[in-house]
């Protein structure tokens, strides 16, 4: 047999159709880049649970992997970006918040409060102001591309979308991002 | 501003995250294992504990109580035919107390696994458990999952082990009704093999099914007649291997073209040098990987540990 070691993602996924504890190795591969990137949307307090979700909703979809796709990464953060919008709420707050005051608000120590306060580029808070006044859907692009590292086809399959409104909806967020940060030119778009 | 400031900037933000650590991650991972192990197919079970194995050369120091090992003259086996012929004769050769089905066994496992330098790795996975199995499966087991020495801070949990409803386990009671005809147990052992390496051809399947099957507690007068069937296989060899816990045994070793893209795989079942007990396995994916297991300490045990009755979680297989 095949060691675990060895398998592509999507081999592992096909074998944990008949050694479900298999999965675990996927979760071992993947797990500390969906927890990164859904801390970064959502802050300390939620990101234990959604990843939590994030891995048993992938692991009850296992049979529904389509293995022609090796990486399963775009397939993860596809599944925890459903997540994610549970806590929409949770999320503008925190965008809302460092907009206001350059500070997040899960961040709980004060001397770092402090020093990101000081820090905080006068880019950074109008930027955070335009990630709360996106649409989800394209936030979603936005921030697949931007703070997942996915490509515009690995978004396409994340969100189970066309690649052009994959484009659109990039095209959108990002105009509204140069916008605030004072673009002349924000209907530009980066090859794919 | 050019076309990209806005995605370099954007890729700034919040970007001092840390990566989190493995102690973070572990509630998570648990409540995943946790409902993996409600979905395992029989003997789909963890590493080394699917190949976990009763040796048949023991002795019982009492009914109930720890087994010995009887220690038989060391004489260096010219072939991997030989070492099985030995480990066979051991087993029958040697007093069993044969469990009652109301019994447990009760042993402790190591597995790991660890990939090649340069072969993009998982991290090594270690399991460090303590078990109690029903003889019959009439009765929850006990599942004491330990951190592995070389991983000091991971996660440690105690469950019961019941069986899944409607699922066909086979049971230490269920294998004394397994044919002693050598032709239909070879076909047994091939089915079962086929289970796992499916169309491959029957040399290959019957091996799988013999290292699948020595991973449950088997009868003696079972176990040497699949070392006897494993010793007509064509492709086994002799080599010294060390196993999970690095003792050092002799392995009968078969190769094939399991590996990823058919490349090379050998699978091992190691041996005592001078008992010949079957210690444990591995698997070896040259220029990837390895995969080890060892069992330590079987007994024979009437009752669960008295702290059993206070677990809350539980999981069927």
């Amino acid at each position: 047999m095949p060691l675990s070691t060895t398998l592509s993602d999507a081999a592992l996924i096909e074998r944990s159709w008949r050694d479900p504890e298999d999965f675990a190795l996927l979760f071992d591969r993947h797990a500390g880049h969906i927890h990164r990137y859904v801390a970064r949307r959502l802050g300390d307090d939620t990101v234990d649970d959604v990843v939590s979700e994030t891995f048993l909703a992938a692991f009850r979809q296992r049979r529904d992997y389509d293995t022609a796709r090796p990486e399963a990464l775009p397939w993860l953060y596809g599944i925890t970006t459903n997540f994610i919008r549970r806590h929409q709420r949770a999320e503008l707050h925190r965008y809302k918040a460092y907009s206001k005051m350059g500070v997040l608000p899960d961040a709980d120590d004060a001397a770092e409060q402090a020093l990101e306060r000081a820090s905080a580029h006068a880019v950074r808070r109008p930027l955070a102001q335009a990630l709360a006044s996106l649409k989800a859907r394209d936030r979603d692009v936005l921030l697949l591309v931007a703070w997942a590292d996915l490509t515009y086809e690995e978004v396409a399959d994340a969100l189970s979308i066309p690649i052009g409104t994959v484009r659109s909806r990039l095209n959108r967020a990002r105009a509204i991002v140069r916008n605030a940060l004072g673009s002349t030119d924000p209907t530009m778009e980066q090859a794919s | 501003m050019n076309e990209l400031t806005d995605l370099t900037e954007l890729r700034d933000l919040f970007a001092d995250n840390p990566h989190p650590t493995a102690d973070r991650l572990a509630p998570a991972r648990t409540a995943l294992l946790a409902e993996a192990r409600t979905k395992r197919r029989p003997r789909a079970r963890a590493i080394g504990l699917r190949r976990l194995m009763l040796a048949g050369s023991l002795v019982a120091a009492m009914t109930v109580g720890v087994i010995t090992v009887q220690t038989f003259n060391p004489s260096a086996p010219a072939s991997a035919a030989e070492v099985l012929r030995l480990a066979a004769e051991a087993a029958t050769a040697t007093p069993w107390p044969e469990p009652r089905d109301d019994q447990y066994f009760h042993y402790e496992w190591i597995a790991e696994s660890r990939a090649e330098k340069g072969v993009r790795n998982v991290g090594p996975r270690h399991i460090n458990g303590e078990v109690w199995e029903s003889v019959d499966g009439s009765r929850p087991g006990v599942l004491w999952h330990k951190p592995a020495k070389s991983i000091p801070r991971g996660n440690e949990y105690k469950e019961l082990l019941t069986r899944c409803p409607g699922r066909a386990y086979v049971t230490y009671a269920d294998f004394r009704g397994w044919p002693a005809d050598q032709e239909q147990l070879r076909r047994k052992l091939a089915e079962r093999g086929n289970e796992s390496v499916a169309n491959k051809d029957a040399a290959t399947q019957t091996w799988n099914g013999v290292v699948s099957t020595l991973g449950t507690p088997v009868p003696p007068k079972l176990q040497a007649a699949i070392f006897k069937i494993a010793a007509t296989l064509p492709g086994i060899e002799t080599e010294e291997l060390k196993d999970a816990t690095g003792k050092s045994g002799i392995a009968v070793t078969r190769v094939d073209n399991l590996g990823p893209g058919g490349s090379i795989s050998r699978e091992s079942l190691i041996f005592d040098k001078t008992s010949y007990v079957l210690l444990g396995g591995q698997e070896l994916v040259p220029g990837h990987g390895r995969e080890l297991w060892s069992i330590t300490r079987l007994r024979i045990t009437d009752v669960l540990p008295a702290w059993s009755t206070s677990l809350k979680r539980t999981s069927c297989f």
